[in-house]
Parts: C-alpha cells; sequence; structure tokens
C-alpha cells in the first residue's frame, strides 16, 4: 500500500507543478479521414515552434495546451496528405481536421506513406504498428491478408508452425498474450486450426503489437498486448468493398445511418465448405465464417455511441460420425464523453465468450465448454498540459468458465450426462499513468496499476490433506494426483481466495539528437487466467482455467533496453532492443498429465517459472518504390518446475529446459516493390530456429507394443524452418475513371516447396515391424489468387 | 475418450502430408523390462491363464529386436499368505509363467512381485481387478475415416458400485482402456474399428476385456499415445512412463513395465458381409 501512496503523491505533485506553470489554451478536436469520416488513430499534431506535439488516441481525439500565442500546426499521418495551418491561441479552440488520403490525389504513385516509421521521441518502446494497407500486401498462405501472420514477420513473434492456433512473443506461451478487439478481449485468435486468424482485415483500422513497456492500463497478460480496432463505418457515402479467393470470400458494407453523424458497417467472411481437396471426397469438411456489424452515432460535439458486435464459428466434421464447433462472440458498447476539452473518457460495456463444442456419434455424446466475461471499463485520458498527459481508468471483469458440459445426443446412448464444474471469477483493476516530458530530451512514461483477482465459489470445490492436491510418489519418482479428503460445495458470492498486484510500469525515452534515441523500460505485469495446454502446439480444445487456492497468478518482471536511429530524413529506420524477462508461477504439468475433459485439473499442474531473454533487431526502409524491413531476433527461452521439497524430483528433474517455443535464431524478411500504377511485388523471406521437441532416446516392448523411451524434456528440436513467398498486384488501369475499383492478387507461398516439419513422429511401420521417424508437414508450394473490389 | 477427441487434431493433419525421414537419435544405458500381466479368464473352467512376465532389456530405437532375458528368478508372492508361487522360464522369447491359474483369484490380497536380475532384485505389487462380463460383440456397418473401416460394436454392464478402469484387446496390437466417468453404472457401448486390410469376410476376430486398476489405466493411456501414429504437432509432451516396479538394491537403476493382474473376458465374432 505505501508503494501506491508514494505514488500518487508524486503524481499529484507533478500535477501541481504542471498545472500553475502558466496561463495555457488549449487546441482539441477529432482528426478524420476525408472521404468517409473515419476517425483516424495516431495522427501527429505538431507545433513545431515548441517543439511539442500530440497524438490522436484510439478514437480519433487530440487535446494539446500551450501557452498564448500564434502557432503553425502541423497535421501528418500515415498514408494522407498532411495539414499545415497557422491558429493564434487566444483563447480555447475546438477544431476538427480533415485528412485525404494520399494516393487518390496524385498521378504518380510517389510512396511516401511512411506506415511505420519509427517513432524515436515517445518512450513507449517494444511496440510494432501495422496499418491494414501494408497487412494486405503482406503475400501469405492461400492469399488471404492476415494479421497474425503478418506479425510473425515482426522480430520477437513466431509460431509454433502452420496449423498452430496463435503465436508466441519473446518467448512467451499463446495465453500470455492479451488479444482486444476495439477493447474486447479475443480468447481464441485462430480460424481453421491457424490457418486464419479470427480478424477479418478489410475492417481492421489500426494494429499495435506491445512486446514490453506495457502501459498500465493493460493488464491481465503478461507477455504482450495485441490492441486491434476496426472501422466504425462510413458517415459520408455508402461503400463497398470485398474479395474472392480460392478457399474465402469477404465483402464488407458501411454507409450512413444519418449522413455525418451516424454510420453502421456489416463485414462478412466465410470460407467454402470443402476446403481441403484432400478430404473432399468423402463427407468431410472444414470451413469457418465470422460476421461483423458497428453502429456508430454522433450524439452531439461531446458525446459518440459505438455499439458492435463480432461472431465468429468454425465447423469440422468427419463424415456423419464427428462434428466440431467453436469460435468467439463478443458484444460491445462504447460511450465516448469529452467533460472538457482537456479530458476524454470512453466507457465500455462488453460480453464476449468463446465455446467449443464436440459431437461424437459414435460414442453418443454432445460436448460443450467455453468461457463467458463481462467486462466493464472506463477509462480516461486527461491531456493536463503540452508536457504531461494523464491516463486513468478502472476495468472490472466478471468470468465463468464451463470447462466442459457431456450429453447423450441419442436415445440408446450409453453416456450419462455430466458435467464438469464451472468456476467463477472476478478481476478488477485500477491504473494511472502519466507521459511526462522533464526536458526537451527526456521523457518519461510511468504508471501503476492495481490488480485485485477474486476467485469465487463453485460447486464441488476438492479440498486436499495439506491443501496439497499432487504428491510425489517416491518410490516411483513421480508425480501423482491425491484424494481429495472432501468435497465442499461453496456458495457463489464466498471467495475461494483473492490475490492482489500492484504492477509498476516504468519507461523513458532520451533523446540523443534529432535522429536517434535510447529507451528504457520495466514492467511488472499479473496474470490470472492460465491456458491449460500440453501439447506441442495449442489446439482450439484447449481450456482457461482461473488461478485458485491451487494455482497462483503468473507475476512478470520484464527490462528492456532498447536504441532507435532514423537515417536520411527517415528513409531508413533502425530499432535494436535486448531484453530480459522472468515469470513466477509458470504452471508446468506433470508427466502424462491428461488435461481433456479432467475435472481436478489442479491434480496434474504445479507452479514453476520461466525466463526469457534476447536481441532483437529490426531495419527498415519506410520510403520510396521499394520498401520492406529485416528483422533478427537472437533469444532463449526456458521454464523449470523444482521440487517443493528437497525430496521431490521436480518436473524433468526440476532443471530448466526450452520451452515449445524457443526459437535461437529468427530472421525475417519483407520486401514490396512498386514498378508502376499497374504492378507491385512484395515478398516474404522466414527463417526459423527448428522447435524444441522430444525424440526417443531407446525402445522397448509392452504388451507386444513398440514403446519408446524418452529423454529429458525438448532436448532436440525439429528441422529448421524457412520458406520463401512471392506475390503480385495487379490494378487494372481501366480503374482510374470508374467507380468500381479492382485488383488481382496473385501469390505464391513456400515457393521452393520446403517440407517444413510441423512435428516428427515415431512409429512401428505396421508392414516391416521396423521403427521410423514420420515427418509431418501442412503446407508445401500453394499458389493462389485473390481478386479484390471496392466501390 | 481422449483417444478418440484427439482424432479431431490427427485429421486437421491429414490435410498435410507425411513421410519418413532419417533422424539422428541419442543412445541410452539399458534397463530391464518387465512385462507382467496375468490374465484369469473367470467364467472358464478351469480358469484360463494368459500372459505371465517378460523380461527383456530396452534397446537404441532404431534397433530391429530387443535382446531378452533368461535367467532371472521371477515368483510372485501372496502377501495374505505369504506363500511364493514361482514362475519359470518357458523357454521362448523371455517368457516366465507360473503352474496354476486358480493361485491369483483372491481379490482380497496383495500380490507381490520379485524378479530377481544380475543380484538385483525388482519388487511390485497390484491387486486383481474385476472386469464387467461382456454383454455382446456384433458387426455394425459404420466406419471412420475412409469409408471401407469394418464396425465391431462392443457392450458391457458397468457396476455402479464403484469406479471402474477397463482395458479392451482386438487383436492386431489394437487396445482400448476405458474409464466409466461418464457411464457409471449404464451399459457401455463403443465401436472399434478394423482396417479392411487386416480384417475380411470370413474372419473370425477375439475381443478381450480386462479390469485393471486406475494407475494402470493411466500408463496404458500413456503407453498407447506414445506407440501410436501420434498426434502430429498435437501430441502432448512425451515423457518415459514410470510403472509400478522398483529396484529395491539400485534405486536409480530402475525397470520400465507394469505388473498387473486381471479379471478377463473375451468374446468371439466372425466378420460377415453387411
Amino acid at each position: 500500500m505505501r508503494v501506491l501512496y508514494i505514488f500518487f503523491t508524486s503524481l499529484l505533485f507533478l500535477m501541481n507543478t504542471s498545472l500553475f506553470a502558466q496561463q495555457n489554451y488549449t487546441l482539441s478536436g477529432t482528426i478524420s479521414e476525408a472521404s468517409s469520416n473515419e476517425t483516424l488513430i495516431g495522427v501527429t499534431v505538431a507545433i513545431p515552434e515548441l517543439s511539442t506535439g500530440v497524438v490522436t488516441n484510439e478514437y480519433g481525439f487530440f487535446s494539446i495546451s500551450v501557452p498564448q500565442g500564434t502557432y503553425e500546426i502541423q497535421i501528418s499521418a500515415l498514408g494522407f496528405q498532411g495539414i499545415t495551418r497557422t491558429i493564434t491561441l487566444d483563447k480555447k479552440q475546438k477544431l476538427d481536421f480533415q485528412l485525404k488520403e494520399e494516393a487518390e490525389q496524385l498521378d504518380e504513385v510517389v510512396v511516401t506513406e511512411n506506415v511505420e516509421k519509427t517513432n524515436i521521441r515517445k518512450p513507449q518502446m517494444s511496440v510494432n504498428a501495422l496499418s491494414s494497407a501494408s497487412i494486405k500486401k503482406i503475400p501469405v498462405v492461400l492469399g488471404e491478408a492476415d494479421v497474425v501472420k503478418s506479425i510473425l514477420l515482426l522480430p520477437g513473434v513466431t509460431s509454433a508452425g502452420e496449423g498452430a492456433s496463435g503465436f508466441n512473443v519473446r518467448g512467451g506461451a499463446v495465453d500470455q498474450n492479451l488479444i482486444l478487439l476495439d477493447e474486447a478481449i479475443i480468447f481464441n485468435s485462430s480460424h481453421l486450426f491457424g490457418f486464419f486468424s479470427v480478424f477479418n482485415p478489410d475492417a481492421i483500422k489500426d494494429v499495435k503489437l506491445y512486446k514490453g513497456g506495457i502501459p498500465a492500463r493493460y493488464g491481465g497478460r503478461v507477455s504482450s498486448v495485441l490492441d486491434i480496432y476496426q472501422k466504425e463505418g462510413n458517415s459520408k457515402q455508402f461503400k463497398m468493398n470485398g474479395g474472392i479467393g480460392i478457399v474465402a470470400s469477404r465483402l464488407l458494407l458501411e454507409g450512413p445511418i444519418e449522413k455525418d453523424r451516424g454510420a453502421f458497417l456489416v463485414g462478412g467472411r466465410a470460407s467454402y465448405a470443402h476446403l481441403f481437396l484432400a478430404l473432399a471426397d468423402n463427407n468431410n469438411s472444414a470451413y469457418f465464417y465470422d460476421l461483423n456489424a458497428k453502429l456508430n452515432y454522433k450524439l452531439n460535439d461531446n458525446n459518440n455511441l459505438y455499439l458492435s458486435g463480432y461472431f465468429g464459428r468454425d465447423l469440422f466434421a468427419i463424415s456423419e460420425s464427428f462434428e466440431n464447433v467453436y469460435g468467439n462472440t463478443v458484444a460491445n458498447f462504447r460511450w465516448n464523453h469529452l467533460f472538457s476539452d482537456k479530458l476524454f473518457s470512453n466507457l465500455s460495456l462488453i460480453y464476449s465468450d468463446y465455446y467449443y463444442g464436440l459431437e461424437l456419434d459414435l460414442l453418443g455424446f454432445q460436448w460443450d465448454s467455453g468461457i463467458r466475461n463481462f467486462n466493464l471499463k472506463y477509462d480516461f485520458k486527461h491531456y493536463l498540459s503540452s508536457n504531461f498527459q494523464l491516463n486513468y481508468g478502472i476495468n472490472n471483469i466478471y468470468y465463468r468458465f464451463n470447462p466442459g458440459e457431456i450429453e447423450p445426443n441419442r436415445e440408446d446412448s450409453g453416456i450419462v450426462p455430466q458435467k464438469l464444474t464451472n468456476k467463477y471469477a472476478n478481476e478488477f483493476g485500477a491504473y494511472m499513468e502519466a507521459e511526462h516530458k522533464l526536458t526537451d530530451k527526456l521523457t518519461l512514461q510511468y504508471g501503476l496499476r492495481w490488480s485485485h483477482f477474486s476467485r469465487l465459489g463453485q460447486d464441488e470445490f476438492n479440498v486436499y490433506e495439506n491443501e496439497n492436491p499432487v504428491l510425489f510418489n517416491s518410490d516411483f519418482q513421480i508425480y501423482e494426483g491425491a484424494t481429495p479428503v472432501r468435497v465442499d460445495n461453496i456458495s457463489r458470492s464466498e471467495t475461494l481466495s483473492t490475490f492482489n498486484n500492484f504492477e509498476p510500469r516504468l519507461g523513458l525515452s532520451y533523446l540523443v539528437n534529432e535522429n536517434s534515441s535510447i529507451k528504457a523500460s520495466y514492467n511488472h505485469m499479473a496474470q490470472y487466467l492460465h491456458l491449460l495446454s500440453n501439447t506441442a502446439s495449442p489446439t482450439p480444445l484447449d481450456v482457461w482455467t482461473p488461478s485458485g487456492p491451487y494455482t497462483q497468478p503468473q507475476l512478470l518482471d520484464q527490462y528492456a533496453l532498447g536504441y532507435f536511429r532514423n537515417f536520411q530524413d527517415g528513409d531508413y529506420s533502425l530499432e535494436t532492443e535486448v531484453f530480459y524477462k522472468e515469470i513466477e508461477n509458470r504452471i508446468d504439468y506433470i508427466d502424462g498429465a491428461d488435461l481433456i475433459a479432467n475435472n481436478d485439473i489442479e491434480q496434474v499442474i504445479l507452479n514453476g517459472e520461466a525466463r526469457a531473454y534476447g536481441l532483437e533487431l529490426l531495419l527498415r526502409k519506410n520510403n520510396g518504390r521499394l520498401k520492406g524491413w529485416l528483422a533478427y531476433t537472437l533469444s532463449k527461452s526456458e521454464q523449470r518446475t523444482p521440487g517443493r521439497t528437497s525430496e521431490e524430483s521436480g518436473i524433468n528433474n526440476g532443471v530448466w529446459y526450452n520451452t515449445p517455443f524457443d526459437k535461437t535464431h529468427d530472421i525475417s524478411l519483407n520486401g514490396s516493390y512498386e514498378l508502376n500504377e499497374k504492378w507491385s511485388f512484395n515478398s516474404n523471406f522466414l527463417f526459423q530456429t527448428g522447435q524444441p521437441t522430444n525424440y526417443p532416446v531407446g525402445q522397448y516392448e509392452q504388451r507386444g507394443l513398440v514403446v519408446p523411451i524418452f529423454g529429458p524434456r525438448n532436448q532436440e528440436r525439429l528441422p529448421a524452418y524457412h520458406r520463401l513467398d512471392i506475390s503480385v498486384t495487379l490494378t487494372p488501369r481501366k480503374n482510374k475513371n470508374r467507380k468500381l475499383q479492382a485488383e488481382w492478387t496473385f501469390g505464391i507461398y513456400n515457393l521452393y516447396n520446403r517440407r517444413n516439419a510441423a512435428a516428427v513422429n515415431f512409429r512401428e511401420n505396421a508392414d516391416t515391424g521396423n521403427n521410423e521417424a514420420l515427418r509431418t508437414s501442412i503446407f508445401g508450394i500453394v499458389p493462389s489468387i485473390t481478386y479484390n473490389f471496392k466501390f | 475418450m481422449k483417444k478418440i477427441l484427439i482424432i479431431s487434431f490427427l485429421t486437421a493433419t491429414l490435410i498435410g502430408c507425411e513421410d519418413v525421414i532419417e533422424v539422428d537419435l541419442p543412445s541410452s544405458e539399458p534397463r530391464l523390462i518387465i512385462d507382467a500381466y496375468l490374465n484369469l479368464f473367470t467364467q472358464e473352467i478351469p480358469v484360463r491363464l494368459e500372459g505371465g512376465v517378460r523380461l527383456t532389456l530396452s534397446e537404441d530405437y532404431f534397433e530391429d529386436e530387443v535382446p531378452i532375458i533368461e535367467n532371472a528368478t521371477v515368483f510372485i508372492t501372496n502377501l495374505g499368505t505369504g506363500i511364493e508361487y514361482p514362475l519359470n522360464y518357458t523357454g521362448a522369447d523371455g517368457w516366465y509363467r507360473p503352474e496354476n491359474s486358480t493361485d491369483f483369484l483372491d481379490f482380497a490380497t496383495d500380490y507381490e512381485l520379485t524378479v530377481i536380475y544380475e543380484n538385483e532384485t525388482y519388487k511390485g505389487t497390484t491387486q486383481i481387478q474385476p472386469v464387467a462380463p461382456i454383454n455382446e460383440v456384433r458387426q455394425g456397418t459404420r466406419t471412420l475415416f475412409d469409408g471401407d473401416e469394418i464396425e465391431v460394436i462392443v457392450s458391457f454392464n458397468d457396476d455402479g458400485t464403484r469406479d471402474n478402469y477397463y482395458f479392451y484387446e482386438f487383436g492386431f496390437d489394437e487396445f482400448q482402456p476405458i474409464e466409466d466417468q461418464f457411464f457409471q453404472g449404464s451399459e457401455i457401448v463403443f465401436s472399434t474399428f478394423f482396417e479392411p486390410e487386416d480384417v475380411s469376410v470370413g474372419d473370425t476376430i477375439t475381443v478381450k476385456g480386462y479390469g485393471i486398476t486406475k494407475q494402470y489405466y493411466t500408463y496404458i493411456e500413456l503407453i498407447l499415445e506414445q506407440t501410436g501414429d501420434g498426434g502430429g504437432p498435437f501430441q502432448s509432451l512425451p515423457a518415459t512412463t514410470r510403472g509400478n516396479i522398483i529396484n529395491t538394491n539400485n534405486f536409480d537403476n530402475y525397470p520400465l513395465g507394469y505388473f498387473s493382474i486381471s479379471e478377463a473376458d473375451e468374446e468371439k465374432l466372425t466378420i460377415q458381409e453387411l
């Protein structure tokens, strides 16, 4: 508590000093796109004379307070024509600006949209931004633009490979990423086992990935934050765009409800039922669809309302015997309110759920599981002065976890209906963070988040002797589940356990000269939810579980230091960072843990620890016909679970072992070349050290079967992963003077047809009786063609 | 059930392709392997005994054969009465067998297996586990993936008074462990599928059911998971599975394998053209 007290008193002190400094006037407003009124995120509003400026927030709002005077205001953004205007500030002023897209105005495609240009002044480090335009340019398998596949090209981001859900950031696990879609938490970001992500590329406005130095306004996950904002809809005119591909098609409609005040947006995507030709000859199918719907309405200058919904499902069926459905549902209401020209607020009410269902006709049952949450967020952005901005807010999330429910699906089924016990929890967070420009060269960002987690009462709560659900069998040197001494039914109004954490965040940037800066950051974070997964790649079936009496929250400490430099007027930029992080209470699974339909999950998990460190390098060419980047990461990611007492061996004998997402070298090279108005070319090259895995060190026979013997965990590696992709976009010239704008994208994924191993398994060959190693690879060379249109 | 759930992911990997590759594998020190199971068919007179104790050594993974052990001393003790029952070497393939099946039918006692090999003594303890008699084995018409598998449907009545664990054997190295978690006290009906290259019309298949302990159920599930074709990228982190036998002299030189005694039942079925 003392820490919190000191923090708030010093904040008040800082606020006072800045408030009483001078008579200031405030310029505030909203910046939007000229043709659609779509608000723009991250637009810079600069006053060069005072060498100060702000950027617009997630709702396009900015506010800057400066002494009385006449200033030149420069407004600039990614891919838009800048505006320079002279303004006399002698009273507070509200000014909205509209920016025009650059390409629309110029005859020649002079590419100056430095979309992801490095911002060397802001203390925020370890963050990567991608615009919807650059995501769409990146060649991907099957021709479908994809957010998650795009961020994999950034330093410090890897995935378990083709066909694996999610992504790993700086050696962290998939469940340690906070994925926000219009402020709502998304629990599974993948369609079709990771071949697609759940985000519709046409609807995306802004994507930011925070890998470190995570601001205090975010909490609940320890590795990264992927913050995605979708378009709100065009309130000027009706627009339609879409694409037709080999495996999926999409359509997006947007238009005004009331001109310049309200707009709607509806988008949908669907893949074709028989996506995989290999499965098409019998009654198998695999497909997904998703739907985005949004409404926004401007009540008046100070109030905006937003309503949005997302619904996505994957369906996977094998003849009539097996059917599997899963997906996210999100509904979201937001209210932007300006208390004053300096105080912006957003209130969000969010419902989200993730559902997983399985129907297995052979055994005659239907299986349902999921996680559901209600989320209330109230965030304030307080633009106190040009040197000092304060953000604060609260967040409360109520969770209901349904680990599984089984019931018979036909009358002659022998299945007895049964329910794994629902779990309930509440997570509360309050934060305050400041961005504080101390001198012209030194800017600080500091904040504190208080998080409070309650695991609420439930039915069938297992009580163990000495509160120990996992016993060590010293005869066989193995861990085993204990037998509960008692099973209690505890009311939901009672609390099983509570956790409190104070999470300080700190960042600083020091401007060495106009073109280079040094940044440093520290963040401490707590994560109360865990995704139960002990497979080499995460699956949609993995179940989330809350911290509680037997599972501690994961606690992270991360330190990062970086050097940032722009060359040749920002044509080139270099970002280098080193990071070190430690995570306490990373759960680990005892050997042979069975997580599926396990009602006593506490009996198979132990709390361990994890650590990761590495070096990241990102060199970009931001301007010109040829653009692109080279990203390189050298890193290490390990975990261990020592014995709780000196008699216990711990998991893997208590020694550090590689996590499945430890990739020593990770290189990605991305380039795009605009030949002329008609043709543009894109290419990716990726190289990653093979994923850690287990190979047998011996064999023995048991009941006539050949059984492999395994050594310590994750000692071997799969062969290195690499591939080259190319794509060509053709924009027909006849587009110019007509309403319909169209383009064709031709792509080849994995050009040299490398058979990258998704797994190597070992088995006895049924015919020869000899043992052999079997490689599974997902995609060889995959050509694709997509037709995109808008009018 | 787990196995069936995993099918979904197996199938996901079917869209990719599989090929056999060369891999260099590390070696490990050989260990004693004790494959000890006594299956007692109590519905037959006299009670038939299958199984015994098979002693072998572990070997490097890509070797074709594992070494067999012919010179060990093996006996089982009824810990209630203290009587030792010797198992004698059969002269073939590392198998040691007892003389009388009826010596192991006491459901109220612990049985201890002792193996003495190269001056080290290995011991494991178990109890005989009851089985529910098979109600019926019949042929079904459903298929699994390719549309030409042969379905065999097995049913039995679970004993609702206790948690039961069963282990089914179908031949062709096909096994299925079953727990009654979702079937407590009801009739359990399940299907297994034979590949057409293994079984054709006119063949007789034998379905055997065994009662096993919870610990053995966990053990054999892991063994089966590791010996299957593997779940591709969705296979769980493999680990060497310790059984229920220890080395009483040299703790670290532990054996692998399991000692179990099961009540057993079997039914035969001749495959017909449907």
